[in-house]
C-alpha cells in the first residue's frame, strides 16, 4: 500500500505534464514527478527496527537500514534541480520569442507554417 | 501512523498542485509537497536525503521559479 | 474532455499492473540484502569513518559522483551561456528597496548561515551531510543576501570552482597509480571519529562540496543585475 502512494504520486506528475498548457505549470508537475520517484528509491531500502546508517563505535555492529539507495537519490535530487534550471531559461527564451507562457493552436500553426517554407 | 499522515498530505498537495490555474499558488504547493517529503525521508531513518531535498528542493528550486515568472526588470515580485 | 478521460484510462493501464508487481513485496522489511550486508560489514575495515552513506557516495562508487558532478558542470555552463548571451530580456534580480525585515533579518542571520553550511561540508564523514547539502545551503545564504541588499557574490568564485573540480579528479586518478582502481582510499591517517580522519576520503568530499557551493553561488550570481 505504501509503494501504492508513491506510484499515485508518479502518475499525479505524469498527467500535471501531459495536460497543461502553461510550460511553468509542466516543470512543476515534472518536479512533483520526480519526487515521487525518490520516495519510491528509498522505500524499497527500509528494515523493520532498522537504525540509522551511522556508527557509534567500531566494535559493535547494528542492523541499518540500506545505504545504496539514500546514495543514488542524493544524485538524483541534484541533477533534478539542475534541469529544471536550465529547462526555465529555455521557457524565458521561449517567452521572449512568443510573448506568453502558453502552447495554444496559434503557436502551432507559426511553429508548423514556419517549417513548411 | 505518521508515515500514513504525511503520504496523504503529499498526495492532496500534489493534486492541488496540478489543478489550479493561478501560477504562484502552484508553485507555493510545490514547495509544501518537498517539506513533505523531506520530513518522509526523515520518517525513512535517511537523514542525509532529508537535509539535501529541503536545502534544494523547498530553497532553490522555489527561487529559480519565481525568477522565471517576472515580467519585468524592477522590483516588483 | 473525451481526451482527458483517454488519458485517465492509459495512465490506469499502465500503473495498475505495476502496483500489483510491487504489491508482493511487504514493506518494512525483515532483512536486509546481501549488498547492504556487505557495506555494513566493511566501511570500518576499508574507510575508517562512521558515515556509511559517504563511504558510499566517495568509497565504493565515487565514479558515479564524478559523473554527477559533470552533469551539474553542463547544466550550469548551459544557463550561463544562454543568459549572457541574452543579456537584455533575461529577468535580472534588481532592488530599489527592501522591506526592514528583511534587511534587519538578514543581517543578523547571514554569519550563521555561512558557518553552519562550512560545517556541515567538514564534518560530511561523521554525521549527515556532506559536499552536496553544504554546498546548496552555501547557495541559499548568497541568494539571501542577493535578496536584501543586491550583493553580488565575487569574481573569484569561478577560479575556485575551475580548481576544486580539477583537484577532486586529480587525487582520483592518482589513485589508480596505488591501488589500481579510480577514487579509492590510498592514504589513512586519523583515529575513528575524529575531524582528520578518514584519509583521503574526506579531503575529496571537502572539495566537492567547495566546487558544488561555488558553482550554486555563481548561478545565482548570473542573476543579479545593476541598474
Amino acid at each position: 500500500m505504501y509503494f501504492g502512494a508513491a506510484l499515485f504520486i508518479i502518475m499525479i506528475g505524469i498527467y500535471g505534464v501531459a495536460t497543461s498548457k502553461n510550460l511553468i505549470k509542466a516543470f512543476v508537475s515534472l518536479n512533483i514527478m520526480e519526487t515521487g520517484v525518490n520516495i519510491l528509491l528509498i522505500m524499497t531500502g527500509f528494515v523493520k527496527g532498522g537504525a540509522i546508517p551511522i556508527f557509534s563505535s567500531p566494535d559493535r555492529l547494528i542492523k541499518a537500514v540500506d545505504p545504496l539507495p539514500q546514495a543514488l537519490v542524493l544524485t538524483s535530487i541534484v541533477i533534478g534541480f539542475a534541469t529544471t534550471a536550465l529547462g526555465l531559461v529555455i521557457v524565458r527564451l521561449f517567452f521572449i520569442k512568443n510573448g506568453k507562457y502558453e502552447l495554444d493552436d496559434s503557436i502551432y500553426h507559426k511553429m508548423i507554417k514556419g517549417s513548411l517554407k | 501512523m505518521m508515515l500514513d499522515f504525511m503520504l496523504a498530505l503529499i498526495i492532496i498537495t500534489s493534486i492541488i498542485a496540478v489543478v489550479v490555474k493561478d501560477l504562484k499558488l502552484s508553485i507555493l504547493f510545490l514547495s509544501a509537497v518537498s517539506l513533505a517529503a523531506s520530513f518522509v525521508f526523515f520518517l525513512l531513518k535517511a537523514p542525509d536525503v532529508a537535509i539535501a531535498e529541503a536545502a534544494i528542493g523547498a530553497g532553490l528550486t522555489v527561487a529559480v521559479f519565481f525568477i522565471a515568472l517576472k515580467k519585468r526588470n524592477s522590483d516588483d515580485a | 474532455m473525451t481526451r482527458k478521460l483517454l488519458l485517465i484510462i492509459a495512465l490506469l493501464l499502465i500503473f495498475v499492473p505495476l502496483f500489483r508487481v510491487f504489491n508482493k513485496y511487504e514493506f518494512p522489511r525483515e532483512a536486509t540484502n546481501k549488498i547492504a550486508k556487505y557495506y555494513t560489514a566493511n566501511t570500518i575495515r576499508d574507510h575508517n569513518i562512521p558515515n556509511m552513506v559517504t563511504g558510499v557516495v566517495v568509497g565504493y562508487r565515487g565514479f558515479d559522483t564524478v559523473g554527477e558532478l559533470i552533469v551539474l558542470f553542463l547544466a550550469v555552463m548551459g544557463l550561463q551561456a544562454v543568459i549572457k548571451t541574452n543579456r537584455d530580456s533575461v529577468p535580472r534580480i534588481i532592488f530599489t528597496k527592501a522591506s526592514p525585515i528583511l534587511n534587519g533579518g538578514t543581517k543578523i542571520m547571514y554569519p550563521f548561515i555561512f558557518l553552519f553550511s562550512i560545517y556541515i561540508i567538514i564534518h560530511g564523514h561523521l554525521s549527515p551531510g556532506g559536499g552536496f547539502q553544504g554546498g546548496a545551503m552555501l547557495a541559499t545564504g548568497v541568494l539571501l543576501n542577493a535578496l536584501c541588499c543586491g550583493k553580488q557574490p565575487a569574481a573569484s568564485v569561478k577560479y575556485a570552482e575551475g580548481a576544486s573540480g580539477f583537484t577532486v579528479v586529480l587525487l582520483g586518478i592518482i589513485s589508480v597509480l596505488f591501488l589500481g582502481y579510480f577514487m579509492g582510499n590510498y592514504m589513512k591517517f586519523g583515529h575513528f571519529g575524529g575531524l582528520i580522519s578518514g584519509g583521503i576520503l574526506s579531503v575529496f568530499y571537502i572539495l566537492i562540496g567547495m566546487k558544488v557551493g561555488t558553482e550554486l553561488s555563481g548561478l545565482i550570481g548570473s542573476y543579479i543585475g545593476d541598474k
